[in-house]
């Protein structure tokens, strides 16, 4: 008899999984708690459900328009979870974090869609993490114990020439901060780096030009320069006399007030166009070098200075190098890239990825130091935190598999034993021994008793 | 064997654009009355024509009630499900051009920007209320504004006049389909600079099932989709003729193919002039770019060409029609998966 309805389909770029993976994934797991619980790391576990604001506020546009969001029968807003992070704080933040940081470590599915049209729109929208967070611990000392954890984790797995790329949020914030540019181009820019590594310098220009980065104010205020309360009273002017500019009828939930102060406020922070260019230029410079740990720190140095930045970060980056270095990693599985900019909204210092093998295609996992999360998440202080993952479908992938196979199972035929009861019997005498035994149960024949 | 059932937008701009063009293909519409909601292509046989509202017609396709239809690419992406049964059949028919934009009130001087508007949104947020914004598109408007860092936002459903919306003060600010922005200027509203969701224009859709198991309604589609693209071809073309003096049909032909680019698009055709005159006339037909007619009338007149005229061409078929080669393509998950 046919069915009435069709078969249901798996959802796209979701995944069964056989017993193989599922066994080399509990088999590797098995194993990182090891390596981690040498170090104190302890795990946690927190729902695969949390409210959706938890992650907005982590991660801004990045990963929000990645979630699976949806209304529970609650009526709450709650997403799957993108990633960890967010919730091991929500959970430590109150943690009494005086006889040191809190190291934990976790494990599960984390989930993130991707719309065909997207870049990675084949990519598998549910996946198995791996990952440890450290939280109350400054650097460099911590971000060097991070680095030489996700590496000895890497070496444990017999991933084969696991290595480092490290970067560094706070110098690029920081070489951005000795221009006159507003939090808004500031952004921009970083959020463009992976573009200006890629050479694309004159598209993110055009972007800005069109963003009005480029242009100056439309209201000339050099005498009111970063003067709220002046350009507030200059705007006032201009509209009282009627010079064209109006703010029309409708302001809808906003009052005249509202528009006016935030404008003024805009405007005290407009940006120097040349300031503008000139970060974008050295932005550029700065984000294409990568390589190998002293000469990249040469060139970075020269694109500094060749830009007027005297004070650099650099050092601190050195410090967390040599950190890792005294954790036992050589520093030829290090390399620097000063294009590395990614989760911007919460990363505060070093970031990093891991590899095998020189492949930079995919990195095996990453992570970095997030100091001020905890105050974006809605607590009243910093709690200096950082932390790493693996994305373990990605390892599993290349590795070979070494999890032991599950043998097979000897097959009782019912037929061949004469009658299904003494197959039963021989099947538990089987197992009552310790071995694996299935029945088969074709051409059942009871037997006489 | 069923017939193709064809699903046409029932009113507005896509409705005069898709009438226009099936006439112009050839493949006009024969509706008994304006009121019925059924028609037929007396040229092509075996055609069902549903008029629907366009905002159903993918999901009537995806559905299986309709084989294929013509809708904005806005209205595709915002209804098809992921892993459904439609395709895209036709990737950009001409008209219905527009843009899904986000506008907010003119009157907001200090919002240019999506960093802008998140900065609004978390503004009302700190004051315990959420961005209202209304649109007919609240798929693809959500990811846009996610992905643009405007997190704290509630979707207002409205199915019209979507303009009004902040005036009425049921929304701050809309998502909403425009070709030249007048509409909204008029209604005080400012398009965000960055704020292009999508660009659109019409395009026709179909049922990847149907189409790769009906043979009928394949060869249906194939014979509309090669009347489209003949046509559109057609359009800018045009064919030149010109009666040109020479040695013979050879070296004419030398003469007017030494510009290469005013060859035409196959070569010169040349015929013999049978006059009574003694010297040999011939006829040369091009087939050229319209922007490019100038240039060969003088190019003719310099060869000594008289009696030179143009004709517009209806079709201009080529070895191959594009767009089913794409279709069928777009059809292999479908054959792949046994029907």
């Amino acid at each position: 008899m046919t069915s009435h309805f069709e078969p249901v389909l798996r959802l796209p770029n979701m995944q069964d999984v056989g017993p193989e993976t599922l066994d080399q994934r509990d088999a590797f797991i098995k194993t990182l708690r090891g390596v981690l619980s040498l170090r104190g790391y302890e795990r946690a576990e927190t729902p695969i459900l949390e409210q959706t604001e938890l992650y907005i506020r982590k991660s801004g546009g990045e990963l929000s328009s990645r979630l699976y969001d949806f209304s529970e029968p609650g009526g709450m807003d709650v997403s799957l979870r993108p990633e960890f992070t967010a919730a091991i704080l929500r959970k430590t933040a109150n943690y009494d974090l005086s006889s040191g940081p809190a190291r934990i470590m976790y494990d599960g599915p984390v989930f993130r869609y991707a719309s065909p049209e997207d870049a990675d729109g084949d990519k598998t929208r549910q996946f198995n993490q791996f990952g440890a967070e450290m939280i109350g611990a400054e650097a460099p000392y911590a971000d060097g114990e991070v680095i030489a954890m996700a590496l000895e984790g890497l070496d444990a797995l017999g991933v084969p020439d696991a290595c480092a790329v490290v970067g560094h949020v706070g110098i690029i914030i920081d070489a951005l901060n000795t221009y006159r540019l507003s939090e808004r181009a500031k952004l921009f820019l970083i959020n463009n780096i992976n573009a200006l590594k890629q050479g694309l310098v004159e598209s993110v220009s055009e972007q800005a030009d069109a963003l009005g980065f480029t242009s100056n104010s439309h209201v000339d205020l050099e005498q009111a320069k970063a003067d709220q309360d002046s350009i507030s009273s200059t705007i006032e002017q201009v509209m009282s006399e009627g010079s064209g500019v109006t703010l029309g009828q409708n302001t809808g939930m906003r009052s005249r007030e509202d528009i006016i102060s935030r404008l003024a406020k805009k405007m005290s922070q407009a940006d120097n166009p040349e300031d503008f260019l000139r970060a974008l230029d050295m932005l550029s410079n700065l984000s294409q070098i990568s390589g190998e740990i002293d000469q990249a720190l040469d060139t970075a140095s020269k694109v500094m200075s060749k830009s007027g930045i005297k004070n650099n970060k650099f050092e601190s980056l050195d410090q967390v190098i040599n950190a890792a270095e005294l954790e036992g990693v050589s520093k030829k599985r290090i390399s620097i890239d000063f294009g590395m900019a990614r989760g911007v909204a919460y990363y505060t210092g070093m970031l990093f990825d891991v590899y095998s093998n020189g492949d930079k295609a995919e990195p095996l996992g990453g992570g970095g130091r997030y100091d001020g999360l905890t105050r974006a998440l809605g607590y009243d202080k910093d709690i200096p935190s950082l932390g790493f993952a693996y994305n373990l479908d990605t390892v599993i992938d290349i590795t070979q598999p070494t999890a032991e196979s599950s043998k097979p199972s000897e097959i009782v035929s019912a037929m061949s034993e004469g009658s299904i009861e003494r197959a039963v019997a021989k099947a538990r005498r089987l197992r009552s021994e310790g071995k694996k035994a299935s029945i088969d149960f074709a051409n059942i024949r009871q037997g006489t008793k | 064997m069923s017939n193709l059932r064809l699903a046409l937008p029932s009113t507005g701009a896509l409705y005069e654009g898709t009438g226009d063009l099936l006439s112009s293909c050839g493949l006009s519409i024969h509706r008994e009355n304006p009121r019925r909601y059924t028609a037929d292509i007396p040229s092509l046989p075996g055609v069902d024509v549903l008029f629907q509202r366009q905002s159903d017609i993918t999901t009537e396709i995806d559905g299986g009630s309709a084989d294929i239809g013509v809708v904005g690419l806005d209205r595709y992406y915002e209804s098809r499900l992921e892993q459904g049964d439609t395709v895209l059949v036709h990737s950009g028919l001409g008209f219905g051009n527009s843009s899904l934009v986000i506008a907010v009130p003119d009157s907001w001087r200090d919002v240019a920007t999506m960093a802008d508007l998140a900065d609004i949104a978390l503004e009302f947020r700190s004051k315990g209320r959420d961005l209202r914004i209304a649109s007919k598109y609240p798929r693809l408007v959500k990811r846009f504004l996610n992905k643009n860092g405007v997190n704290y936002v509630s979707m207002v459903h409205v199915s019209g006049g979507l303009e009004a919306a902040p005036v009425m003060g049921y929304a701050d600010i809309i998502a909403d389909i425009t070709a030249t922005g007048t509409t909204l200027r008029e209604n005080g509203l400012r398009i965000i600079v960055d704020g292009i969701i999508i660009e659109s224009q019409s395009v026709i859709v179909g049922n990847g099932r149907a189409l790769a198991t009906n043979q009928k309604k394949l060869d249906l589609t194939k014979q509309i989709l090669e009347k489209v693209e003949a046509t559109q071809r057609a359009l800018k073309y045009q064919r030149i003729t010109g009666d040109i003096q020479g040695e013979s049909e050879e070296e004419v032909a030398r003469q007017v193919v030494k510009r290469r680019e005013l060859g035409g698009l196959d070569g010169p055709t040349i015929s013999p002039v049978h006059t009574q005159k003694t010297d040999n006339w011939y006829t040369v037909q091009v087939l050229v770019q319209k922007t490019d007619i100038a240039e060969v009338v003088s190019h003719f007149r310099g060869l000594g060409g008289i009696g030179i005229t143009t004709n517009d061409v209806q079709y201009i078929y080529r070895d191959r029609c594009e767009s089913y080669v794409q279709l069928v393509e777009n059809l292999k998950p479908f054959i792949d998966m046994g029907g």
